[in-house]
């Protein structure tokens, strides 16, 4: 597996710890766009993380955190040759995850389309349900580009 | 959050520029409400300079979209475009908006 620079490596991860400010989120989705081109992604696919990250963040910035601005966020990503690996955690009240739904896409609403985006956006969503504070979500998107034509970089 | 208003006659042409997410919200809701307030009720939102939206920012266009109809108003987005077009889709709220290629054609559906 060769990145840009040309060095082989089996996986890279980053580790980012914001607190709940929404601010934040554009400083985050900077340090995706870094993280995804440095290895590889699709613009398309880092403005896909991009949105996911920021629409699981924001929800958990309104329903967990009530927009404390004394709060956590820990955002773990992960990239091997066939994906990237996103973990976000908070440390608040445990959710259902049932409890965020999309909602019926026919009725013009202005609520309930950040889930329904992550749905389409990303390749495999799951919880981590052995938690015994806060809540973790794991989202995977596939790489789709060829890897050898960073390369040529 | 930068943006710019131009009025002409009943009709107001909104355009943000770059990223417009949670953070910005309150901002964009405040614009746009003072617009409806001036009593513009054709409003023209120019998304060319936006590269980014997440769902609360479109949450606050559907809302002026939902107030304006109440208020027998238009609202038209002008420059739709890459992955902003995109997500309008994939939410379908491409449906529920008239879209131009430009502000000079949205423009023009509404004289």
């Amino acid at each position: 597996m060769k990145y840009k620079g040309g060095e082989k490596r089996q996986c890279e991860s980053i580790r980012i710890e914001i607190n709940g400010n929404p601010n934040l989120l554009k400083v985050l989705r900077a340090c995706i766009s870094e993280f995804g081109l440095n290895y590889g992604f699709k613009s398309n696919e880092i403005y896909d993380m991009n949105l996911s990250v920021n629409e699981v963040c924001a929800n958990i910035m309104e329903h967990v955190y009530h927009w404390n601005l004394e709060s956590k966020i820990t955002v773990n990503m992960e990239v091997n040759d066939k994906e990237m690996t996103i973990r976000i955690r908070d440390y608040g009240e445990a959710k259902n995850p049932e409890d965020f739904q999309s909602r019926d896409l026919d009725e013009i609403e202005a609520s309930g389309l950040g889930i329904f985006l992550v749905n389409e956006l990303m390749d495999e969503i799951s919880y981590n349900k052995e938690l015994k504070q806060g809540n973790e979500i794991i989202m995977k998107k596939y790489r789709t580009g060829r890897l050898e034509e960073l390369d040529e970089i | 959050m930068k943006y710019n208003v131009l009025k002409k006659g009943e009709i107001a042409i909104f355009s943000p520029e770059g990223e417009l997410d949670v953070s910005n919200v309150p901002e964009l809701n405040k614009a746009l409400g003072e617009i409806l307030k001036g009593g513009q009720k054709k409003i023209i939102i120019d998304l060319d300079r936006v590269s980014y939206m997440d769902s609360s920012a479109l949450g606050v266009l559907v809302n002026s979209l939902k107030e304006l109809r109440k208020q027998n108003g238009i609202l038209k987005i002008a420059n739709l475009k890459g992955n902003v077009e995109r997500i309008f889709k994939l939410t379908r709220l491409i449906k529920f908006f008239e879209t131009y290629s430009s502000t000079e054609q949205a423009m023009l559906s509404l004289n």
